[in-house]
Parts: structure tokens; sequence; C-alpha cells
């Protein structure tokens, strides 16, 4: 227990005191600090709309579900999406920190048992978790608190519950990862089973997520007969999956806090559980880790033809950033398939619920086919085409804006880099042309990860009819939309680098700079939208000239952001030690 | 003509901690130069400030081959090739990946090159492993494809940081004859080591730096003269450096 102890303590100190850190040194260490607290300032104001969006949440989710007796069903939904956030987002992280950590090389030949260093890395990460968990649950708790008139037991409950729950999906994560690592060892390309395995792993945990649901499988008279029963009756339906869940809805609903010693107990026993079989299966896998495989094989005349060919410094260092990025499996699935991935999986259980109203699957295409025609039909009004033009300007810029900024890969470009990072300053290549080559490589994965959307987007826009303007004004806002935004994430990469840090899934998760770029650009994008609307429905300024205008302000704001992002790169960069 | 000059070259860390004190020197053509000291004396710090990786404080000047890195800092990096002390760098690309890599930024015509990568993995014993990835080479292979990155543009002024670590034998006499031919041929190699014999056999010139001061410059005959008949170069260095 006290190497255990040592261990985590060590650990945590090591790899979460930095959040933050800059290669800088002392010189203007004050006004560092000083701007440092003005951005975790600026970053809280624009949590603040999202924590005041939850806290309602909280208070309206109790006020509708209370005359029916079904409130715990709310809170059961939160700490259920709390959970399955936990194991989705939990999973590369916990591969990251067991497996592909620089501290793991240090620490296998300590005389320390499997089971210490996995408890001790298994704190860390909940550490981590706990503070994702309450940041997403702890103002839809207080909303539901102050509107239920909550007594102490309820914010006990709601204590213990922010701190513990994610242990459990967290377990689910680790072993899965234990499980996936040791059928893997022999693998020859570990980086490339590691990225396919993760992706694997998350499509797969969502689909249990969502179809281990009780309610589900439920016909129509049971679920109004369980509605209707009220003493939240509900509870305990939504999922199996966290079986520990019941217990701590129960005791937060008021049916008496001896439910907590039942919620405690489950939660000990699945971790004694993960814990036992960690032991038995960790070092199998990451002993592996650290033997590699190399062909050994001479480069042939013909195979030097082709490797060996001179380009221009500018592309070649676009190629090494893009093969850094999608060789590295936590840069991969964080920075660039995480783009990828989210939208198709929000857009999954859309398709299969809306499919899952038919009888059989050619039924539901005959009725999409109709909804088609539909729309084709209604593109010969001359209304229709100027709603559609509008769907599709809006649509285009709201896609762009939630896929892009997903798009960590300018907003960690600068802080990837970590100790390497004194490369940048040795070569021949000024620090500018350097950042516009990181530009060029976050652009790429940017305009690919909105493309297909926009394509989706555009080609419902041409069955309803759509002008041809428009839809070439929604390509049109889509690019500018995703320079500025990659330009504005590197920027804040520039001036604030987390250049230290024990292992890759710290500098792109547990970096300020990408949490504050997205938030910042929700908050910017969310306000030049609300702008757009007000003009377009108090003044009804018509559609295409006003999307001009926007499209036309922000292309110069793009301007304006890539000059400051270059006279940043020239200064701030040689500041840096 | 000297190929490295310092004027009034200080840094100094956390506004208090002076890890380099007030550096002139200069590196002549023709040498290969070794840079000893003992630990935190300031000689990591004064190469990278000769490479460009920190700025020294105000007023010092820093030239290679006569241009000042301060102002023209792209074309003075074109003219020395560096290895750092860590070859730990760019782990996911492969050998012949990284040395291309490297070639272009230094416009490394696609013949030189070629011929280039082919005699340098030759005389490492490198050619069965530049088609695979850095992160499965040893250490010695790390900093082998890392001098070899180095070298590519043929740089007038070799600049290494314990260039000879981890190297196995062969590969370190292969490294050693190449810093020889470097001299040779007038161009200077300034490095960085704590093993006094490979200074002792390959040094023209060696500066002994303790607590940030240069404590002595010049040939290791004149610094013998200095000491006792009979000392070596190991009592010698102990006694400039006993209190470090």
């Amino acid at each position: 227990m006290r190497k255990y102890r040592k261990l985590t303590w060590i650990l945590l100190k090591c790899g979460m005191g930095n959040a933050m850190s800059t290669g800088s040194t002392g010189k203007k260490k004050k006004s560092r600090k000083l701007s440092g607290a003005a951005l975790w300032l600026l970053m809280l104001v624009c949590l603040l709309p999202l924590a005041y969006m939850m806290f309602q949440a909280g208070q309206s989710g109790y006020e509708m579900l209370a005359p029916l007796g079904q409130e715990g069903l709310l809170l059961e939904m939160a700490c259920f999406t709390g959970g399955m956030a936990t194991l989705i987002l939990g999973l590369p992280y916990i591969l990251s920190v067991f497996y592909m950590s620089g501290d793991v090389q240090t620490l296998l030949p300590l005389p320390l048992k499997p089971v210490q260093i996995v408890g001790a890395k298994f704190t860390v990460v909940w550490v981590y978790e706990t503070a994702t968990t309450a940041f997403l649950l702890l103002p839809l708790l207080i909303g539901y608190g102050t509107a239920a008139g909550a007594g102490i037991s309820f914010w006990i409950a709601s204590l213990a519950g922010l701190l513990l729950l994610p242990v459990v999906p967290m377990a689910y994560a680790a072993l899965i990862s234990m499980i996936f690592m040791r059928i893997g060892k022999g693998a020859k390309n570990k980086s490339l089973l590691t990225t396919l395995g993760t992706v694997f792993i998350l499509i797969i945990s969502m689909c249990v997520g969502m179809f281990s649901s009780q309610l589900e499988n439920m016909d129509q008279e049971g679920l109004v007969n369980l509605l209707t029963a009220g003493k939240n009756s509900l509870v305990g339906f939504l999922s199996k999956l966290f079986p520990n869940l019941r217990f701590l809805v129960k005791a937060m609903t008021g049916e008496g806090l001896a439910h907590l010693p039942l919620f405690f107990a489950v939660t000990a026993v699945i971790l004694v559980v993960f814990l036992f079989v960690a032991g038995k299966l960790y070092f199998g896998g990451v002993l592996s880790m650290s033997e590699t495989t190399s062909k050994r094989q001479k480069i042939t005349a013909s195979e030097s033809e082709k490797l060996v060919r001179r380009r221009s410094a500018m592309s070649t260092y676009v190629k090494k950033e893009l093969h850094l990025l999608f060789r590295t499996p936590i840069y991969l699935l964080n920075c660039v398939l995480i783009l990828l991935i989210w939208p198709a999986l929000f857009l999954v259980p859309v398709v299969i619920s809306m499919f899952a109203q038919f009888d059989s699957v050619s039924e539901g295409f005959a009725a999409m086919k109709g909804m088609l025609g539909a729309l084709s039909s209604a593109g010969a009004d001359p209304q229709a085409a100027a709603v559609a033009a509008l769907v599709v300007v809006a649509g285009s810029y709201g896609i762009t804006l939630f896929v892009g900024s997903m798009n960590l890969v300018c907003a960690t470009a600068i802080s990837r880099e970590g100790s390497g990072f004194i490369a940048m300053k040795y070569l021949p290549m000024s620090y500018r042309d350097q950042v516009k080559a990181k530009l060029l490589s976050g652009l790429l994965p940017g305009f690919v990860g909105t493309t297909g959307y926009l394509l989706i987007l555009l080609a419902i826009g041409v069955y309803w009819g759509v002008p041809l303007w428009a839809a070439a004004l929604g390509i049109l806002i889509s690019l500018v939309v995703n320079f500025g935004m990659n330009c504005f994430q590197l920027w804040r990469d520039v001036c604030r680098p987390k250049l230290v840090w024990a292992n890759e899934q710290q500098a792109v998760k547990q970096n300020f700079n990408s949490m504050l770029s997205m938030l910042v650009l929700w908050v910017l994008g969310g306000l030049i939208g609300v702008l757009f609307g007000w003009l377009y429905w108090k003044f009804e300024v018509p559609i295409g000239a006003l999307a001009g205008i926007f499209t036309a302000a922000l292309a110069a704001l793009d301007v304006l952001i890539y000059r400051i992002l270059l006279r940043s790169a020239d200064r701030r960069i040689a500041e840096y030690e | 003509m000297s190929m490295i000059r310092l004027a009034h070259i200080s840094k100094t860390y956390a506004g208090t901690h002076k890890a380099v004190d007030n550096l002139d020197w200069e590196i002549e053509e023709g040498t290969i130069t070794g840079f000893i000291g003992p630990n935190g004396a300031g000689k990591t710090t004064t190469l990278k400030m000769i490479t460009g990786i920190l700025e020294p404080d105000e007023d010092g000047s820093i030239e290679i081959n006569g241009i000042d890195i301060g102002k023209n800092p792209v074309e003075a990096k074109r003219q020395f090739g560096f290895v750092s002390d860590s070859p730990d760098n760019f782990l996911r690309l492969k050998g012949i990946e990284y040395l291309n890599f490297m070639a272009d930024l230094y416009d490394v015509p696609t013949k030189e090159r070629k011929e280039r990568i082919a005699s340098f993995a030759s005389r490492f014993e490198m050619e069965n492993a530049l088609k695979d990835r850095i992160l499965s080479y040893s250490h010695g292979m790390r900093q082998k494809i890392m001098v070899m990155g180095a070298l590519l543009h043929n740089p007038s002024v070799w600049i290494l940081d314990e260039p000879l670590t981890g190297l196995d034998p062969k590969s370190a006499f292969a490294l050693k004859e190449m810093m020889k031919e470097h001299a040779a041929a007038g161009k200077s190699v300034l490095f960085s080591t704590h093993v006094l014999e490979v200074a002792e056999k390959l040094c023209d010139r060696i500066a002994v730096i303790n607590k940030g001061k240069i404590v002595y410059r010049g040939t290791l005959d004149d610094l013998r003269k200095q000491f006792r008949e009979g000392e070596s170069l190991e009592e010698i260095f102990l006694s400039m450096t006993k209190d470090a």
C-alpha cells in the first residue's frame, strides 16, 4: 500500500501538475502568470453558458418529471451519460497512460507488483476523469437539487456519485484495453493495431451503451404502466451496464441514504475484480510494448529512386508533420479520427432509430425515397428554395464550426513537439515557415473532416432545389471558417504551448489550449450565428446578400488572424527555451 | 579565419543563475575543438546558444562563418550541422524519411544526397536500417542517424553535443575519422565530451569550462606545460575544476 501511495503521488506530480506549463523561462514570468490567470478566467466565462444549460436542464427536468414521480430517471440518465462519456473518453486515455506513457519503461524494472502500477495509474486517470465528470454533472445536480429543495442526503449522495461515478466505466475501459493489448501482443505494427483497435472498441462501447437499455426492448403498454406507477419505477431500467447506478440514484432521490453503502459496495466489488484481473493481464501486454519490429532490409535501387527525392522545404515539412500525426496512435485518435468519429457516432443512432420505426430495411429506404421526393417537389416553390438556401448556408457554417473545432491538429501543433521542440530552433527554416507548414497539416484533416458532412448537406439541398449560388456560398463559407479556426487554434498554441509532458495523451488531452480554443470558437461562432439570424429576421435582408457580406467579413477576419499568427510565430517561438 | 565567434556571451536562467558568464571565444578553421567541463558547467548551454536554440542575454553576438545568428538566423543555421545530446527525435519517421527531410531543409540536390546517404550508411553500418522507423533503433543507431542527418549537407562547421555516447567502437572510430578528415579539409569541428581520452587523442585544441567561464583555451600540450610533469589529463582536469 505504501508503494502504491508513493507511486501515485509521483505520477500525479509528474503528470497532472503541468496542464498549463510552457517552455518559457523566467523572462516575463510575472506577466505570463497574469495572462495564465486571465486565460483561466476566460475559459470559465466561456464555460458559463454550457454550465447554465446543464443547470437549466437539471431544474426543468425535475419540474417535468417530478409530477409523474419519475424524477429519478433524470438523475439516472445524467449519471449514465457521464459514465458513458468516461468509458468512451477514458479508453484512449487509459491505453496511453497504461501502455504508451514514457514512464512505463522506468517502472517495469522496479520491484513493483503489476497491481501496484495499475492501481497508481488507475488513480491518476480517475483524478482526471472525476474532474471531467464533475464539470459536466455538477451544474445539472445543482439545478436538480435546488428545484427539488433537496436535503442534506441528496448532496452527500451527489458528492459520493461525482467522486465514484468514473470508477466502474474506467474499470471497464481498462479491462477492455488490457484484453486487447494482451491479444495483440504479437502484432508487428502496434501503432496501427492500437489505433484501429481503439476505434473498434469505441464503436462497440457506443453500441453496447445504446442497446443495453431495457427500455428499448419494452412494449409500449409496459412502459406506460411503469411510467404511471410513479415512485421512480423507471429507475434502474435505463441500463444494466453500470450496476451501481441504481443504488446511487435511489440514495439521491430520497429513498434513503441506506442505498449509499450498496453503491459503495458494488463499486468496490467491481474495482477489486478489476484489480485482480488487471494484476494477471497487465504485464503480459505491457512487456510486449517495448518490443519493436523492424525489417532490417537494404533499400533497393528502385526504392531509392522513389524514396530519395528532392522536394521543397515546405512540402517536406508538411509531409513530416502528417507522418508523425498519422503514425502516433494518440495523435491520430484525438486530433484527426475524433473529428470523423464523433459526428458519425451522433448520426448512427439517429439513422438506426429512424429505420427502427419500419418493419424492414426496404420499407425504411422506401420511406426515405418518398421523403427525398417530397423535398424535390418542394424545390419548385420559390419560398422553399429560399429556405433551402438558408439551411445550406447556415448548415455549412454550423457543420464547419462544430466539426472543425474538434480538429486538434493545429490546437496542439507546437505542444506535440514536446522535448523535440529544440529541432524547430536549430533547423534552417524560419519559425513562420514552420508554422505555415503546421497550419497546412491542420487544414488538410479539417477540410476532409467537414467535406463528408457538407456533401450530405449539399445533396439534400440539391433535392430541395437549392440555388447554385447558395451551394457555392456554403462551400466557400466552410473553407473560410475552417481556415480562420485553424489559424486561431494554432495561434493559441504558438502563444502558450504545453511542451513539458510525460505521455502523448497529455500533449493533446490535458492541454489547456485545445479546450480553450474549442470553447472560444463555439462562443464566438455562436455569437456570429446569432448576429446573422437577428439581421436576417429583423431586417429581412436577402439571404444571398447577407451571407455574402458575412463571408467577406469572415475572410477579412481570417487575414487578420493569419497575420497575427505569423507575427506571433516570429516573436514567441524565439522566446521558448 | 574564425568559423565560430562568440563575443560577450552570457546566459542567465530564471533571472539569477548565470549559466554562462561573458564568454569570448573564437574557433579557427581546420581544427577539432573539444569542449570539456563538469556537469552543469555550461557546455550544453553554450552549444545551444551557438546553434540558436537559446537566446543569449543582451549585448553579446554569435557568428558562424561571419554570419550573425541573431540577425540572420536561417542563413547562419545553414552553415553548421548540429547533433544534440538527445537522439530521441522524429522517432516515428523511417531512417530514410528523416534523412530526406533533413536534405530537403538544407537544399541538398538529389544526386548528392543519394551519394552521401550511401556513404554514411556504409561507414556507420546502417544500410539495413534505413527502411525501419527510428523508434525501432537502439540508442546508438539513433545517434548515428542523427549524425548522418546533421552532416548530409556537408556543413563547414560541425557542432556535436556528446556525439560518441552510445556509439559502438566501430561507429565511434568512423565518426572520429570523419572529424579528422573534416578538419584536414580546412573546416572545423566543435564537440563536447566527458571522455578525456577522446579529447586527448582527437582534439587540436580544447576549451575547459567551469561555472560558466572558460578557464582554459588552447592546445593540450600548452595546458600540460602549466602543470607538473607526468600529471595525467584527468588530474589536470580535476585540479582545474575542483571547486565545481
